[in-house]
């Protein structure tokens, strides 16, 4: 019990790295539960930020932003500087700064050559979200100049081209599999970094504080039993670990306004299953004889490498080949690939083998560290 | 006297191998992991001509040649829109089930429409179903004018067969475009802060009752400042060569393209690595508390600032910046960021400078806030 007792004590050392890891992981979770995305069971249009300075203010131009605005973000370009225009391109939160130069309008209802008033697209040349922006422009304008060469005035031709356009029934998604993406996939998406962050920075130094030679010394001829000391330290880091991943799944419970539902059910098995896993990771790096020093240059290490290789801060699917194989090897992948395969519907039986893997990854790295922590202790002997 | 404590520290730096090998492991590694990570993401994200595969389920040879003609010559910006491949449904189907070898499956009706299959939502999808809709919705129109408006039925055909472009298109400036090259940014601000881990034991190594070496050099007669001078210049150089030696790795090993001039890449990152130093030497004369809290203080700063700035999640930086400008401008890991972001795309013009006034003013503030701190302390007199 005293040894129980004193990991709690020298658990206190951490608690602002327990915390901070915390803010962090949930001010993450927060702000990217913002903007969660749709599923893909039916056809939606993607929709893009575009900052807008119309200098024109023509029937024409009002038509075409409105058009825009029914799929896309607009933003009025006149309340950013140039510099902040530039930053939102190229962290994409824009896709396109639009120019409507004066006298568009007009010279488009006259037919006039229209190169020299051609609207000024400014976008990112490489990206495709651009170019989206510019074919939606392109297609309004040619449609509404058929209408109007049709004999129909301004305000019909607007109409009719809006309700053309907005009518995409001949497209039909033929996926086999229907994602739904809910809030609570994102969230639980990022728990892990929160997982391996806390575990690595409060749990592993207070074992290794244990481990350290002048401690071991004294405990070992101390009157409690070596047994017993490691099985005080093993239910003390156990329990932390539980606390900590009950919190975690409460808070993120409450983000997400979903509870013990089938799918929240089988999330949080994925979530305890990486957190059996991650613990096992701890007691195999704390055999290496480390000191406790360095658990904070460990733990930014493994958290983010594990995490943006796992697919936690950034999907699978946009990996590339290099870092979908060796992410392959990390308990975070399987349960990346865990939460797709619930996305998509999979029961018990779909994640049953992400959970074995996870599970055996911690099972070999215990094993390796057990077997590596006896030799340390050998040679130090 | 400098001169001996300045070497004396300096050898207590590079002697500090937990520190040293930390600081520059996190380049090393990171930087490593962030290029096998992202490494592709732009390239593939980069606007390519999309795979459409395209199945006629009409002989009318009329239909064919019209859809044909209208699907191959879309162009955008000088290269073809869509990279067409003929074939029949089942197919097509086959290849956008198998891991979206073609983005979508445009078919060709006897009615002259066109419909579109595709897997998932995205970019391209919209792209080629704007395409569908307007090739669509031009037969709509000239159906609506047949009925309504018959004599204006040429002019219409005309209009749509001389499909007019109304953009000027313009590429953002700047050198490299590529977004996730922030993540090496924050990567490397954080770096450059974990400098302060050096620093921080200046503070308490003149504070007598802190440490050993504290109550020797308060008994010396070397003055506090002078102590405290040659310490953050030794713990500087140190720093800044560690965090070049990691900086050249990414430059030159796994070739990371920061963008803009590389002695300025350099210089800024001098900057960067005397920010961090300044931190350190603040939270170092923070009170009297032991130094193992005070590195806690200093990662908790490091890494919810870097978590700011964009380490984990690239966008929160300009989500930040649209919510909080104020957070950006004192948060040192955004300062340090934002000033290889504006070398890059716009250069080495004012506003890249004024990062790095900001980068002096916030290493000033901070240095004469930790030399306030460090006077403050006093001992009873026996």
């Amino acid at each position: 019990m005293i040894v129980f007792k004193s990991f709690f004590k020298v658990l206190r050392n951490y608690k602002m790295s327990l915390i901070m890891y915390l803010v962090i992981s949930l001010g993450v979770i927060y702000i990217l539960s913002s903007f969660n995305t749709k599923g893909n069971a039916t056809y939606y249009r993607v929709s893009q930020g575009i900052a807008v300075q119309d200098n024109d203010k023509s029937e024409i131009s009002k038509g075409l932003i409105e058009y825009l605005s029914t799929i896309n973000g607009i933003k009025n370009a006149a309340d950013y500087t140039d510099d902040q225009i530039t930053d939102m391109i190229y962290y994409t939160k824009l896709s396109n700064r639009l120019l409507i130069p004066a006298g568009f309008g007009e010279a488009y209802l006259n037919g006039a050559d229209t190169a020299a008033l051609k609207i000024e697209s400014t976008k990112e040349a490489g990206a495709r979200m651009g170019y989206s922006v510019e074919t939606e422009i392109d297609s309004y304008l040619n449609l509404l100049s058929g209408y109007l060469a049709g004999g129909f005035n301004v305000e019909e031709a607007q109409k009719l081209t809006m309700e053309a356009l907005a009518d995409n029934s001949a497209v039909s998604v033929v996926a086999d599999v229907k994602v739904e993406d809910d809030k609570i996939f994102t969230i639980f998406q990022m728990l892990p970094y929160g997982i391996l962050t806390m575990l690595f920075s409060a749990v592993l130094p207070v074992i290794l504080r244990f481990g350290s030679m002048l401690l071991k010394k004294r405990s070992d001829i101390s009157s409690t039993p070596v047994l017993k000391r490691q099985i005080s330290i093993a239910l003390a880091a156990g329990v932390v670990s539980v606390f900590i991943v009950i919190a975690l799944i409460t808070l993120a419970s409450v983000l997400s306004e979903e509870a013990f539902t089938g799918r929240w059910w089988l999330i949080v098995l994925n979530l305890v299953t990486l957190s059996l896993t991650v613990v096992m990771l701890v007691v195999a790096v704390s055999n290496l004889n480390m000191k406790p020093e360095v658990s904070a240059g460990f733990t930014n290490v493994v958290g983010l490498s594990f995490s943006f290789l796992g697919g936690i801060f950034v999907p699978i699917e946009y990996l590339g080949s290099g870092a979908k194989v060796i992410g392959q090897f990390l308990p975070t992948y399987w349960y990346s690939e865990a939460m797709t395969r619930i996305k998509t519907g999979g029961g018990f039986n779909d994640i049953l083998n992400c959970l074995l893997i996870q599970l055996l990854f911690g099972v070999m790295v215990m094993g390796v560290g057990l077997v590596a922590g006896r030799c340390i202790e050998k040679r130090t002997a | 006297m400098f001169i001996n404590v300045f070497k004396a520290q300096l050898k207590l730096g590079f002697r500090n191998k937990s520190n040293v090998f930390w600081t520059l492991m996190f380049p090393i590694i990171l930087g490593t992991l962030f290029k096998i990570t992202f490494g592709n993401i732009y390239s593939e994200y980069k606007s390519e001509s999309i795979k459409t595969a395209v199945v006629f389920e009409t002989d009318n040879e009329d239909v064919k040649s019209t859809t044909k003609a209208y699907l191959e010559g879309l162009e955008m910006d000088g290269h073809k829109m869509l990279d067409i491949s003929y074939m029949d449904y089942d197919s097509a189907v086959a290849l956008l089930k198998d891991d979206e070898q073609v983005n979508g499956i445009i078919s060709v009706k006897d009615d002259g429409r066109l419909s579109l299959d595709i897997n998932s939502n995205g970019v391209l999808s919209t792209i080629q179903e704007t395409i569908t809709t307007i090739y669509n919705q031009n037969v709509g129109l000239i159906e609506k004018v047949a009925a309504e408006h018959p004599e204006n039925l040429p002019a219409v055909i005309q209009t749509i067969s001389g499909r007019a472009e109304y953009i000027n298109a313009h590429s953002l400036a700047g050198d490299n475009k590529d977004p996730f090259v922030s993540y090496f940014y924050n990567l490397l601000a954080m770096t450059a802060l974990f400098a302060a881990l050096n620093s921080v034991r200046i503070g308490n190594n003149c504070q007598a009752n802190m440490s050993t070496l504290g109550a020797r050099t308060n008994a010396s007669p070397l003055s506090r400042m002078t102590f405290q001078a040659a310490g953050f210049f030794a713990a500087y150089i140190v720093q800044t060569a560690i965090i070049f030696v990691g900086l050249t790795y990414m430059l030159f090993g796994i070739k990371i393209n920061f963008g803009g001039d590389i002695p300025l890449i350099y210089f800024t990152t001098a900057l960067a690595s005397f920010l961090g130093t300044a931190l350190g030497f603040a939270i170092g004369n923070l009170g009297s508390f032991a130094i193992e809290k005070k590195e806690s203080i200093l990662v908790g700063i490091t890494l919810t600032g870097c978590a700011l700035s964009g380490l984990m999640y690239g966008d929160m930086k300009v989500i930040i910046t649209e919510k909080a400008p104020i957070i950006n401008k004192i948060n040192p890991a955004a300062v340090i960021s934002d000033s290889y972001y504006c070398l890059n795309m716009f250069g080495a013009g004012s506003r890249y400078f004024m990062t790095l006034m900001y980068m002096l003013i916030l290493s000033a503030v901070l240095i004469a806030l930790g030399l306030f701190m460090g006077r403050r302390n006093h001992y009873d007199s026996i």
